[in-house]
């Protein structure tokens, strides 16, 4: 650096750097709107008298998680640095990541997934390059630093993002461990151990804001087919029926404690599909086992039901959301940023 | 190989080895054949830090409490199902067997190549009585090739006779809807759990327990039971019908 500003603290860490766009705070946000994945369910009788009706629907399937969406005023390439402050701390919190930053005209829109409903809700404390944030001051003392260009690259007035802790986390592998059912009775609950990391000892939890998006994912699924066929009262009965329960997770966080950091999954989108097939006008019984088509029947009637207006509703594009089956992606090294929201507030 | 499961998938990532696996459930014993059968398929997930065996992977079905086979004799309601053929006795005659489609299919094959006219639809089961051959169908199978669309019932029996082809038509109800009460002056009080009906001749055949207050239920055949024969309004004969190990 043949000019500038370079400041490190006795660890050698740097602290200042001239040539260094740093985050500064933009501001204090609550959310515009809460969502959900809506449920995709879908699949058709033929006789309801012959064959398990039962469960159907979503019984036996953990709750889904909520979308807290954020719009935050930054016009800007750089899309803004968004800590989460949570709506509770400790071993019961819920967990709760950012699974979506995308510019949307002049603000950025930002979506923050929390593992179950609550009654109060997050806010995000968010920062931005100099660059992009349009405040101003009459403070007249302070320290400011510029690149070589002459463009601001930090501003002591304009609260500068001070990290107090961080590291690594790994999420856990699956979402749900063991046996995923049994007969027509799913269980894709999250029962996956948290996972922790530890940070520079804090003296007040309920103080710190995180920045950690979610990049881990983990999609699990149990299918049941069962079919049956003899004579009752005076009828040759013979059916057969399929279904696809299937959960999509994604990664989230919270602090646990003053020095503690956990990792874990939350249900963002959950679906249950099933073909039913009756056919007692022939006495061949592989007739109507035959008639399960089961993965090609279980991919059209997702598409079919993702299809349906209910996610534009929701204000959620319709994906796949079964993308793939009883496995995870991306679940190491997802970094994470501590602060403190009393800087700021 | 083995028929005990399939694997769906199987991924390897950091060592671990992701499998999805269908765990099949089979009828045990020698009922899988039998009118009455079930099956079942369980797709599970399983997680192995090695490229698991089959002994792997039998292991981890038995911790999910996976039962690769059932002993199911049973009906839909919990009744137990007799496979054995149903015999008709009737006082002086020889006894008369009656063969499934699904249990005694040599049998019924063997009878049904008797038939010297063409079926539209195959029955349920069969017997042979002297030069008569019956055969009979459930009620949602109804031989419409020998029934109207008015004439119908809980279940249909059409007797050929094998060397003329002439059809002689039954069809039966539950219980006794007509209320058909000249029995009572020759049977008795009776409970009567069924109801036939020729419809060829002025005939009619009442059904109940051989042993009062047994419930029966004589699609099943579950306990033995009577059919009283009136042609005429005279009873000409008295069956009995059960499974021949009853």
């Amino acid at each position: 650096m043949a000019h500038g500003l370079l400041v490190k603290n006795d660890d050698g860490e740097i602290l200042i750097d001239s040539d260094f766009s740093h985050y500064h705070f933009l501001g204090k946000y609550t959310h515009t709107s809460i969502t959900q994945v809506p449920d995709i369910n879908e699949g058709s009788v033929a006789n309801a008298a012959q064959g398990s009706n039962d469960y159907k629907g979503m019984q036996n399937m953990p709750a889904r998680g909520e979308i807290y969406k954020f719009s935050v005023p930054v016009n800007g390439a750089k899309p803004p640095m968004s800590f989460i402050k949570p709506t509770s701390t400790g071993s019961s919190a819920p967990f709760t990541g950012i699974i979506l930053t995308k510019q949307n005209g002049t603000n950025w829109e930002i979506w923050v997934f929390q593992s179950v409903v609550t009654s109060a809700s997050p806010v995000l404390y968010c920062f931005a390059p100099l660059s992009q944030i349009s405040n101003s001051t009459s403070t007249t003392h302070g320290l400011k630093t510029f690149d070589n260009s002459g463009t601001a690259t930090f501003d002591s007035r304009f609260k500068p993002l001070r990290v107090v802790g961080g590291g690594n986390i790994t999420s856990p592998t699956l979402a749900h461990t063991g046996s995923t059912g049994s007969s027509w009775t799913v269980s894709l609950g999250v029962n996956a151990s948290n996972v922790s990391a530890s940070f520079t000892n804090q003296s007040s939890a309920s103080d710190l804001i995180y920045y950690c998006p979610s990049i881990a994912s983990a999609c699990q699924q149990y299918t049941h087919i069962e079919a049956d066929q003899g004579w009752y009262s005076y009828t040759y009965y013979a059916w057969a029926r399929g279904d696809l329960w299937w959960c999509f997770y994604r990664s989230c966080f919270r602090i646990a404690s003053t020095s503690s950091f956990e990792a874990n999954y939350g249900v963002y989108a959950r679906g249950h599909v099933y073909e039913h097939k009756v056919d007692s006008t022939n006495l061949l019984f592989g007739i109507v086992l035959g008639a399960i088509t089961g993965g090609a029947y279980f991919a059209a009637a997702v598409a079919l039901a993702i299809n349906s207006g209910a996610f534009t509703s929701a204000g959620i594009d319709g994906g796949n959301y079964l993308p793939y089956e009883n496995s995870y992606r991306n679940n190491s090294a997802n970094a994470f940023i501590i602060s403190k929201a009393s800087y700021y507030d | 190989m083995t028929d005990l499961y399939d694997i769906g998938s199987k991924e390897e990532i950091d060592g671990q080895f992701f499998i999805s696996v269908n765990l099949h459930t089979k009828i045990i014993g020698d009922a899988s054949d039998k009118d009455y059968s079930f099956s079942s398929s369980t797709n599970q997930h399983m997680v192995f830090d090695h490229d698991p065996t089959h002994e792997d992977i039998l292991a981890k079905a038995e911790e999910y409490d996976h039962d690769f086979t059932i002993n199911r004799t049973t009906l839909k309601d919990g009744s137990v199902y007799n496979n054995s053929p149903i015999v008709t006795i009737t006082e002086g005659e020889d006894d008369t067997t009656e063969w499934s489609c699904k249990s005694h299919k040599t049998q019924f094959d063997s009878m049904l190549s008797l038939i010297p006219i063409s079926l539209n639809s195959n029955p349920y089961s069969i017997s042979k009585k002297g030069s008569w051959i019956y055969i009979y169908y459930p009620e949602n199978l109804k031989p419409t090739q020998f029934f109207n669309e008015s004439e119908t019932y809980q279940l249909y029996s059409v007797r050929i006779h094998e060397t003329t082809s002439e059809v002689k038509r039954k069809g039966y109800f539950r219980n006794n809807p007509l209320n058909l009460a000249e029995h009572k002056e020759v049977l008795g009080e009776k409970p009567i759990i069924g109801t036939g009906i020729y419809l060829d001749d002025n005939a009619f055949t009442l059904y109940y327990p051989k042993i009062l207050g047994d419930e029966v239920d004589p699609a099943l055949v579950d306990k033995p039971y009577l059919g009283s024969h009136f042609k005429d309004n005279v009873l000409i004969y008295t069956r009995e019908y059960k499974h021949n190990d009853a």
